[in-house]
């Protein structure tokens, strides 16, 4: 006899498996459908011989022994817990279980790490920009003017200088990490910007000398800017070459520059 | 990270892991975790007869079991910290326990697959009956549902151990497997059905 419901609907419906409201469908058709009722009847002989019979308790469960063996055995390798655990592994359980003991004294210091952050964040913010120092062309023989130059290392001021103008002042700075590695090595590197400032009443025009030994025959080139932007001069190369005291720059007349 | 989840009680257990319990297993956690090792081995002194247990009944083997119930309490202690103490340690120990044996019994499968080995199954069990005759008709009986129990698909198998056999709820069983409930019905229902076909083939043998 073949029974109406799928017999996997019945296998649940006998183990009380199925949803409530499905549950209560199939009991009102089992009681109409016999076929359904027998098929349901066996699944549920089956099923009470198949947990009968596996549900037993193991005859050859571990013994005591063997189970203490084990655990003895399991105790000693916990024993090497360096060499198996991972240091990532070690770092979570430090913090996971330290979070557990310290909670406040954890959101305590996580507090304190938020408001530092952001307390350090805003210090950045209101920080003058110190370090623009990166020489930007524009096609080959075009520099940018330099940006923020007066908050570079400032080298000193002069009177004169080989094309002065009377009445003019000269000031001179330097891009900072480029003097940071001078000062130690005694050598620029190349990304070393020098910037003369020329001012005088009524204006301030620029001179640039930029180290980039790639770039420039005898490791310098020189700007003028006469606008916003500087154009290559070969002019100045044979007076910084043959009177700059260190690789093409007057060091010998800025204190600064001088060795310690 | 390993989520673990423990967010109920077995029902097999359920009458036996009350709240102090809890606590109590709470603080053995701790003491473990701060480096006690005789906390530790209360722990699985606590646990290891319903690890070996569950083992036996997904494996079949009693060294299997035994190699199995060592590998879960060895990476209980190693993710002891991952533990919600709030909650009961024992479905996080059976999960481990489903991963182990599936893990064991893949390495078991390419075995039998390579060198042809006999997989018989070497668990007879205590007399239920004090009949001797019906120990062994009983025995045999049990060796041939085994048989049809480890033919059945990886899943449907530990579906229906967990549910028949261990006796855990539909949702505690879904919880154990990382799986809904409807999917755990479904692999229960299939493997119901396909041992039942196995039992008519073994009583129509009988006769």
């Amino acid at each position: 006899m073949n029974s109406c419901c799928s017999r996997k609907t019945l296998a649940l419906f006998i183990e009380d498996d199925l949803p409530a409201a499905q549950a209560d469908k199939v009991r009102s058709h089992i009681r109409a459908c016999s076929a359904c009722e027998e098929a349901a009847q066996q699944l549920e002989k089956s099923q009470s011989f198949f947990k009968a019979r596996l549900r037993t308790p193991v005859h050859n469960a571990p013994s005591r022994q063997s189970l203490a063996a084990m655990r003895q055995a399991l105790l000693l390798q916990i024993q090497n817990e360096p060499h198996m655990f991972g240091w990532t592994l070690r770092l979570e359980r430090a913090l996971l279980t330290g979070f557990r003991k310290h909670r406040i004294a954890f959101a305590a210091v996580a507090v304190l790490v938020i408001i530092s952050a952001s307390m350090l964040g805003q210090i950045r913010r209101d920080l003058p920009q110190t370090s623009v120092a990166v020489a930007a062309f524009d096609g080959n023989e075009v520099l940018s003017w330099p940006e923020g130059y007066r908050n570079w290392v400032f080298v000193g001021s002069r009177k004169g200088h080989g094309d002065a103008e009377p009445g003019s002042l000269y000031n001179v700075f330097v891009s900072p990490a480029p003097y940071a590695e001078y000062r130690r090595t005694g050598k620029f590197p190349n990304g070393t910007i020098f910037v003369l400032e020329r001012v005088n009443k009524d204006s301030v025009a620029l001179k640039v000398s930029l180290k980039d030994s790639s770039r420039f025959p005898g490791g310098w080139g020189f700007f003028d800017y006469a606008e916003k932007n500087g154009r290559l001069r070969g002019s100045c190369q044979p007076c910084h070459e043959e009177n700059g005291e260190t690789d093409h720059v007057f060091t010998q007349y800025y204190s600064l520059l001088r060795p310690l | 990270m390993m989520v673990v989840r423990t967010t109920f009680l077995t029902s097999a257990t359920r009458e036996h892991e009350s709240k102090p319990d809890i606590l109590d297993v709470a603080s053995l956690v701790q003491r473990a975790l701060s480096g006690d090792s005789a906390a530790f081995e209360s722990i699985i002194l606590r646990y290891e007869r319903r690890v070996v247990s569950l083992a036996m009944k997904l494996l079949g083997k009693g060294d299997d079991a035994q190699d199995a119930a060592q590998e879960v309490f060895l990476r209980t202690y190693k993710y002891l910290h991952r533990l919600n103490l709030e909650k009961s340690i024992e479905p996080w120990l059976m999960q481990m326990t489903v991963n182990v044996c599936r893990n064991i019994g893949r390495k078991r499968q390419r075995r039998l697959n390579t060198f042809l080995e006999s997989e018989a199954a070497d668990a007879p069990t205590a007399s239920t009956s004090g009949d001797p005759y019906m120990d062994v008709v009983e025995e045999q009986e049990r060796q041939m549902l085994r048989k049809a129990l480890n033919g059945l698909p990886e899943k449907e198998r530990i579906a229906i151990t967990l549910r028949d056999i261990e006796g855990l709820s539909t949702a505690e069983v879904a919880e154990i497997l990382n799986s809904s409930e409807s999917t755990v019905r479904s692999q229960v229902s299939r493997a119901r059905v396909h041992m039942k076909e196995a039992i008519d083939a073994m009583m129509e043998g009988k006769r």
